[in-house]
C-alpha cells in the first residue's frame, strides 16, 4: 500500500469522525479533506475541482431553481393539498408521503422528486402542525427505496445494465464463465420490491421513534399577537367551502376570530361556517403564522384594492414612534399607503384586541405594523423618525398565484423530459437547465429568489465528494478494499460471497458516487462468481445495483440524503440512528430473497 | 464561418445588450445564454457548445481560486485586519485624487509581482471600510482599484498569466526568451498614462453611486459609550489621527476623563487610556464603531455574557408598555441576567440621554441596542416585553486579537503564490490560506459561507462557456483574420490592428484564449510582411490584459461591481476611453522601441 493510499484512508476516517461529532458543517469538512489531498499532491488541481463541473451537481442546482418557481407561485401547495390531505398525526403524514413517493420514484429520477417535495412538505407541515424533521428523511429514504424497483428508477441501475450488456458482449456463450442474460425493466423488481416494502414498513414503524420532532410554534402567555384582516377573493377556490375545508381551522399560532360580511359579523366562527366571496376574515396570531397566511390562494389583505394584483413583495415590521406624524390618525385617514408606499397587513397593540376595521384603527405610539412593501423600502425608511425600528423579513410576501398553473406545466415538461432524457439523447442537465430558464423567463420566480433558493452547501459537498472518490480510485485504495473483503470470504459459498459483495459496494458508495461504486464492484463480482462456480451472474449484478443505492447510514451515500440535511435540521448521527438499521435490514432482505430464489 | 459562428456571435451581442440595459441580473442573463447555446447545439447537432464544455467553467481553477479567496478575505475582515491595512495603505488623504493615488500605486506595484485576484479581493473590504469612514462613495475607488491591478500586471513577465502564456509561445517559436522586465518598456508608460487618466478625466466619469451616510435632521440616534483600551493602539493619538473625527452618521459628543467632562471635543484632543468616549449616531455607524481597534464598549457587562463571541450580534429591541422593565434602570432591572443580553445603547426619539447606560430608566418606546447571542431573537420575537426585535446586519463582534495572525496567513499565502515552492500554485496557496483562516478561527464557518459571492462565481464560470462557444464555432478566428486583413499590408497598421483585435476578443473570451488565438495569426501576418515579431508579441500581451470596458472581461472587474454599486454601463463609460488611450500609447511606443523592420 502506498503512502498516498494510507493518507486517503486516514483522511476518510478523520472525515467520518469529524462529521459524527456534528460540530462542523459537512461542506467545511469535505473541503478540508479536499484541500489536504490537493496540498499533499495526491490530487492535482484539475482533478480536485473537476467535481464542481459534474453535470449531476449542476442538475441539482438547476432543480433548486425549478422548485423555487413552484414555491413562489404557490404551485406546490396546489399540487400538495389534494395529494397529501390534512393528516392528524405524524404517522398518517408519513404514510401519505412515503408510499406515493416510492411509487413515483420507481419511474422518475430521485433528485427532482426530493427537490420538489422539500419546500412542499415544509409548507404543508407548518399548516398541519406536523414535525418536518419526521418527514424529510423518510422522504429521501422512500425515493431511494422506490428507485430500486425498476431499471429506470435510478441511474445506477442503468449503469449496471450497461455493464451487464458489455459483459454479455465480451463473453458470448463461453462455458467456463458465468453467463448473464439481458437486464430488462423489471429484472430487479423481484428483489427490489420486497426490499422496498420492508424498508417502508420499517420507516413507518421506527421513523417516529428515532427522529426528534422539531419544536412547534409557540403560543405563550406573553406572546405578541397581530390582528389581520384578509378578504376572500371573488374567484377564490375558498368560496363555498367551509372553514374546515379551506384549511383555516388548525393553523398553528393563529385563529380566526370573526368573519365580517356585508351586514353581519359572525363572532364565534364554527368549522362548518361556509365562506363567501368578499367575506372579511379577521385573524389573530403570531408573526410567522401571519406570514404563512399570506400564502393562501384566494385570500388578500384588506389594504390591497379589490381584484388588483398584490403590488409589493417584501414583508416589513415597523413600530410607530412617539414622534411619528401618524400618531392619532387612522391608517386610512392618515393615507398610509399614499404617504409611505406600503400596505398595512396587520396591527399589533400590546395585549389589546383591536375592534373595527384595520383601516379605522387610530394609531398610537408603540403600535407595531406589519407592512407589505416594495424592495428597498426598509433601506429608505430605516432611519426615518416616524418608526422606532424597521425590520425586514427575508421571504417574499405573497406567492404569484396567477402563475401557479404555468409553473406546474413547466414541472410536467421537466418530469417528462427527465424521464425520456435517455431516449431523446439530451442530458438531464440540459432539461433541468431549460426548466430553470423557463421558470425565470416566465416570471414564476425572480432572479434573486432563484439565487437564494440554491443550497450551495449541498453542491459543495457533492462536488468535493467527487474529488475524494477520485483520490480513492487513483491511489488504489478502492480496489485494495475489494480484494481484502472478497479474500476473507473466498471459498465460503455463493451466499457469503454475495453478502461480502453487498457490504463492499455499500462502503464504496459512501465515498465514491453510486455509479462509480457499481462500476468498481462489477468486475470483482464477475470474478467472484466464477470462483464460486456460479453459472448465472444475474444475482450478483442485482446485489451490486441494490447495494450501490441502498446506503442510508450517512448523508454522503446519496445526494437526496444531503439535500434534506439542512431543511430537516438533521445531524450526522440522525442518519446513523435511523439509516443504520435500515441499511442492514435492506441488505438482509435482499440477500435472503436472492438465496431463496437460487 | 458557418451559421453557428454568426449565431454564437449574435448570442454574445445579445448578452452584452441585455447587460448594458441593466434590468436583468448578470448571472441570470449569462446562464440563460449558455443554456440557449447548449440547447441549440442539442437541437441542431452543430458544434456550438457541448454540455461538458458549458460546465467546464465551474471547475475552472481561476474561478475556484476566486471562490476560495473570498474565505481568506473573510478571515481578514472578521479579525479587523482589514481596517488596520486600510490605515496603513490609504492613510488620510485630503482629496479624492490623493486617495486614488494612494490606492493605485501600491496595488499596481504589488500586482506586477502577484496575482491580481487575491490583491483585489484583499483590497475591496479595505476600500469599502475606508470609504465609509471618510464619507467617500466607494464607486470612485473600486474601479480604479481593479484597473490599477490590471495595469500593474503588464509591468513584468510574471505580472499576469497571460504574459507567461505569450512568452511561452514566443519561446516555443525558437526565439531567445523574453526578459523579466522587457515588457515594462511599454507597460510602464501605459500604467502611468492610465493612472493619470483615472485621476483626472476618469474621476469625473466615475459615477457617484452611494451617497455617504450622514446625520440627518432627526434620525433615530443612539447614545453609546466606548472606552479607550489602556495600552491599545489609540492611546496618545489625537481624535483626528485615531480616525474618530469624521465618522459618517456619528459624532463624538464628549469625553469623560477622571471625573472631568470634555464637552466640545476638538480634533487635536489627545486620547488617554480609559477615556470614556460618548458617541451619538445611527445604528449602522455604531456597528462600524465597534470595528475600530483600540476602543471597546464601556459597559463591563459584555464580558459576562454567556455566549461565545462569534455567536453574538447586535439586536435592536423596542421596550413595550407591558414590559416589566418599565420604570427601572437597566441595572435595577438586571437586564443581563434576565435576558442574557447587554444594553449597548439606548435611543429615545432623538433625545440625547445624559446618564450612564446602567442608570437610564427605561420608558415604553425606548429602542435598545443589545449585544446578545443570536438565539435572543428566536426567544423574544413573540415576547410582549418588546414591541419588536430585529437583528442588525453584519454586527458580529470582530476578533481583533487575531488580526496579526490573519495578516500572517495572508503574507504566507502571497509568498507561496509568488514563489511557488514545491510546485504549489496559486490555487494551493489560496486553499491553504482559507483552511488556516478557518482552523485558527479567524473566521467562522458560517461567516465564511456567507462571504462567498456566488453571483460573481456563476458569472465567471458561465462567461468562460460563452468564450468557448466563440472559439468552437470559429467566430473568434474569423474576427481576428478579417480585421487583420483590413490593415492592407502596412506593418504599422497591422500592428495597430493586432492590438485592436486582441483587445476586442479579450473582452469576450478569456485573456489567455485571446492571446493564444491572435498570437498565431499575428505571427503569420508578421512573417508575410517581413516585420520583426517582437512588437507584435508585446502588443498582444498588453492588449490581452487591457479589459476595461466590460465587467465580464476580467474577473477583478466583476468582483468590484457590487461593492462599488456599479451598473454594466459604467464600465464602458470609464473603460472605453482608457482602452483607446492604451491603444494610442502602446502601439507607437512598441513600434519605436522595437523597430518593425529589422535593420
Amino acid at each position: 500500500m502506498t503512502w498516498e493510499a494510507w493518507l486517503v484512508g486516514m483522511l476518510i476516517l478523520g472525515m467520518l469522525g469529524a462529521l459524527a461529532t456534528g460540530r462542523f458543517g459537512a461542506d467545511i469538512v469535505l473541503m478540508g479533506v479536499l484541500v489536504a489531498l490537493l496540498v499533499a499532491g495526491v490530487l492535482d488541481a484539475k482533478e480536485a475541482v473537476s467535481g464542481f463541473a459534474n453535470p449531476g451537481v449542476i442538475t441539482v442546482a438547476m432543480l433548486y431553481v425549478v422548485a423555487a418557481g413552484l414555491k413562489e407561485t404557490g404551485g406546490l401547495s396546489m399540487l400538495a393539498t389534494p395529494f397529501l390531505g390534512r393528516p392528524k398525526s405524524d404517522l398518517a403524514a408519513q404514510t401519505r408521503v412515503v408510499f406515493p413517493v416510492a411509487v413515483l420514484s420507481a419511474f422518475l429520477n430521485n433528485t427532482p422528486i426530493v427537490a420538489m417535495f422539500i419546500p412542499m412538505l415544509s409548507e404543508w407541515s407548518r399548516r398541519n402542525r406536523l414535525a418536518l424533521s419526521r418527514l424529510l428523511l423518510p422522504l429521501s429514504y422512500a425515493t431511494i427505496l422506490g428507485g430500486c424497483c425498476t431499471l429506470i428508477g435510478t441511474s445506477t441501475n442503468l449503469v449496471v445494465k450497461s455493464l451487464v450488456d458489455d459483459y454479455a458482449a465480451s463473453h458470448p456463450g463461453s462455458p467456463d464463465v458465468p453467463q448473464i442474460s439481458h437486464f430488462s425493466m423489471f429484472t430487479i423488481a423481484p428483489v427490489g420490491v420486497p426490499v422496498a416494502l420492508a424498508g417502508l414498513a420499517y420507516l413507518l414503524l421506527m421513523g417516529r421513534r428515532l427522529l426528534r420532532s422539531g419544536g412547534g410554534a409557540l403560543v405563550g402567555e406573553r406572546a405578541r399577537e397581530y390582528d389581520v384582516e384578509m378578504i376572500v377573493d371573488a374567484n377564490s377556490p375558498m368560496v363555498g367551502r367551509t372553514v374546515e375545508q379551506a384549511g383555516l381551522r388548525h393553523l398553528p399560532g393563529l385563529f380566526l376570530s370573526r368573519i365580517e360580511r356585508a351586514e353581519e359579523t359572525i363572532i364565534a366562527v364554527g368549522p362548518e361556517q361556509t365562506l363567501r366571496a368578499d367575506d372579511t376574515l379577521v385573524f389573530v396570531g403570531l408573526m410567522d403564522s401571519v406570514k404563512d397566511l399570506q400564502k393562501f390562494r384566494g385570500l388578500k389583505p384588506s389594504g390591497v384594492k379589490k381584484d388588483a394584483a398584490r403590488p409589493f413583495n417584501r414583508m416589513i415590521e415597523v413600530v410607530i414612534s412617539s414622534a411619528s406624524p401618524l400618531v392619532g390618525q387612522s391608517i386610512r385617514g392618515g393615507q398610509f399607503r399614499t404617504k409611505y408606499g406600503a400596505v398595512v397587513i396587520a396591527v399589533h397593540r400590546y395585549g389589546e384586541r383591536l375592534r373595527g376595521k384595520i383601516g379605522d384603527v387610530v394609531l398610537r405610539p408603540g403600535d407595531t405594523l406589519l407592512l407589505e412593501a416594495p424592495t428597498g423600502w426598509s433601506r429608505s425608511h430605516r432611519d426615518a423618525p416616524d418608526f422606532s425600528v424597521v425590520n425586514e423579513h427575508s421571504e417574499a410576501a405573497a406567492p404569484r398565484h396567477e402563475r401557479a398553473w404555468l409553473s406546474i406545466g413547466i414541472l410536467l415538461l421537466i418530469v417528462l423530459g427527465l424521464s425520456f432524457a435517455g431516449k431523446l439523447g439530451v442530458s438531464e442537465m440540459t432539461v433541468a437547465m431549460a426548466g430553470a430558464a423557463a421558470m425565470i423567463a416566465m416570471r414564476c420566480c425572480t432572479g434573486p429568489q432563484a439565487r437564494a433558493s440554491v443550497d450551495w452547501q449541498v453542491l459543495i459537498v457533492i462536488g468535493a465528494a467527487f474529488g475524494l472518490g477520485r483520490a480513492m480510485e487513483k491511489t488504489g485504495l478502492a480496489s485494495m478494499l475489494a480484494e481484502l473483503t472478497l479474500g476473507a470470504v473466498s471459498g465460503a459459498g455463493p451466499i457469503a460471497m454475495m453478502a461480502a459483495l453487498y457490504a463492499l459496494t455499500l462502503v464504496c458508495t459512501i465515498f465514491i458516487t453510486n455509479n462509480a461504486a457499481a462500476v468498481l464492484a462489477f468486475p470483482i463480482a464477475a470474478n467472484a462468481a466464477q470462483q464460486a462456480g456460479m453459472t448465472d451472474l444475474t444475482p450478483f449484478a442485482i446485489v451490486i445495483a441494490l447495494a450501490a443505492s441502498l446506503e442510508f447510514a450517512t448523508p454522503l451515500g446519496y445526494q437526496t440524503n444531503l439535500m434534506v440535511m439542512g431543511p430537516g435540521g438533521y445531524r450526522f448521527m440522525d442518519y446513523v440512528r435511523l439509516g443504520g438499521p435500515l441499511t442492514i435490514l435492506c441488505g438482509v432482505v435482499a440477500i435472503a430473497v436472492l438465496a431463496v430464489n437460487m | 464561418m458557418g451559421w453557428e459562428g454568426w449565431f454564437s456571435l449574435g448570442v454574445v451581442g445579445l448578452v452584452l445588450g441585455v447587460l448594458v440595459w441593466g434590468r436583468i441580473a448578470a448571472d441570470v442573463t449569462i446562464v440563460g445564454a449558455v443554456a440557449l447555446l447548449v440547447f441549440v447545439d442539442y437541437l441542431t447537432g452543430a458544434n456550438i457548445l457541448k454540455t461538458p464544455q458549458a460546465l467546464s467553467g465551474m471547475a475552472n481553477q481561476g474561478m475556484i481560486t476566486v471562490a476560495i479567496m473570498y474565505v481568506v478575505v473573510c478571515g481578514l475582515t472578521d479579525t479587523g485586519a482589514v481596517g488596520w491595512l486600510g490605515q496603513r495603505v490609504l492613510g488620510k488623504p485630503r482629496t479624492l485624487a490623493g486617495a486614488q493615488l494612494r490606492l493605485m500605486i501600491p496595488s499596481a506595484g504589488l500586482s506586477a509581482f502577484m496575482n491580481n485576484t487575491p490583491l483585489v479581493a484583499m483590497f475591496i473590504p479595505v476600500v469599502s471600510e475606508w470609504c465609509a469612514k471618510n464619507r467617500i462613495s466607494p464607486s470612485k475607488l473600486m474601479m480604479p482599484l481593479s484597473y490599477a491591478a490590471i495595469l500593474g500586471g503588464t509591468l513584468t513577465l510574471i505580472g499576469t498569466s497571460t504574459n507567461l502564456v505569450v512568452s511561452g509561445k514566443w519561446a516555443d517559436s525558437g526565439r531567445a526568451p523574453m526578459g523579466m522586465f522587457e515588457i515594462a518598456k511599454v507597460g510602464l508608460p501605459c500604467a502611468l498614462a492610465g493612472m493619470l487618466y483615472l485621476m483626472t478625466i476618469g474621476r469625473r466619469l466615475l459615477p457617484e453611486r452611494k451617497a455617504a451616510l450622514d446625520v440627518g435632521a432627526d434620525p433615530r440616534s443612539y447614545t453609546v459609550e466606548m472606552t479607550v483600551d489602556a495600552g491599545g493602539p489609540l492611546v496618545g493619538k489625537t481624535i483626528e489621527q485615531a480616525g474618530l473625527r469624521q465618522l459618517p452618521g456619528l459624532f463624538l459628543a464628549e469625553i469623560e476623563r477622571d471625573e472631568t467632562v470634555i464637552a466640545a471635543v476638538g480634533p487635536d484632543e489627545k486620547l488617554q487610556g480609559d477615556d470614556r468616549l460618548v458617541f451619538v449616531g445611527v445604528v449602522e455607524s455604531i456597528v462600524d464603531l465597534r470595528k475600530i481597534r483600540g476602543i471597546s464598549p464601556a459597559t463591563n457587562q459584555v464580558v459576562k455574557l454567556n455566549a461565545p463571541r462569534p455567536q453574538r450580534r447586535l439586536i435592536e429591541a423596542v421596550v413595550s408598555n407591558t414590559s416589566p422593565l418599565i420604570g427601572k434602570s437597566v441595572k435595577e432591572g438586571r437586564f443581563r441576567s434576565v435576558y442574557n443580553a447587554v444594553v449597548i445603547a439606548v435611543a429615545r426619539n432623538g433625545e440625547r440621554l445624559k446618564q450612564k447606560i446602567g442608570d437610564i430608566v427605561l420608558q415604553p418606546g425606548d429602542t435598545l441596542l443589545l449585544e446578545a447571542p443570536r438565539a435572543f431573537i428566536e426567544q423574544n420575537k413573540n415576547s410582549r416585553d418588546f414591541f419588536l426585535v430585529s437583528a442588525v446586519e453584519n454586527s458580529t463582534p470582530l476578533r481583533h486579537e487575531k488580526a496579526m495572525l490573519s495578516l500572517g496567513i495572508l503574507t504566507g499565502m502571497i509568498l507561496i503564490a509568488t514563489l511557488q515552492p514545491l510546485g504549489l500554485q496559486m490555487i494551493h496557496a489560496a486553499a491553504l490560506g482559507a483552511g488556516l483562516m478557518l482552523l485558527t478561527r479567524c473566521c467562522s464557518a458560517t461567516s465564511a459561507r456567507r462571504s462567498v459571492d456566488w453571483m460573481v462565481l456563476v458569472v465567471i464560470a458561465s462567461s468562460l462557456a460563452l468564450g468557448i462557444s466563440l472559439e468552437n464555432t470559429g467566430a473568434a478566428h474569423f474576427i481576428a483574420h478579417w480585421m487583420i486583413a483590413l490593415a492592407g499590408g502596412n506593418p504599422f497598421l497591422t500592428l495597430a490592428m493586432v492590438y485592436l483585435v486582441t483587445m476586442l476578443l479579450t473582452e469576450m473570451i478569456t485573456n489567455n484564449a485571446a492571446a493564444v488565438l491572435v498570437f498565431s495569426i499575428a505571427l503569420s501576418a508578421a512573417d508575410q510582411l517581413g516585420a520583426d515579431f517582437k512588437p507584435f508579441a508585446m502588443c498582444i500581451m498588453m492588449a490581452a490584459s487591457a479589459c476595461f470596458s466590460t465587467p465580464i472581461g476580467y474577473q477583478t472587474n466583476l468582483m468590484v461591481m457590487s461593492p462599488g454599486g456599479y451598473r454594466f454601463s459604467d464600465y464602458p463609460r470609464v473603460g472605453l476611453p482608457l482602452n483607446l488611450l492604451m491603444w494610442f500609447v502602446t502601439v507607437p511606443i512598441a513600434a519605436w522601441v522595437w523597430p518593425l523592420r529589422p535593420v
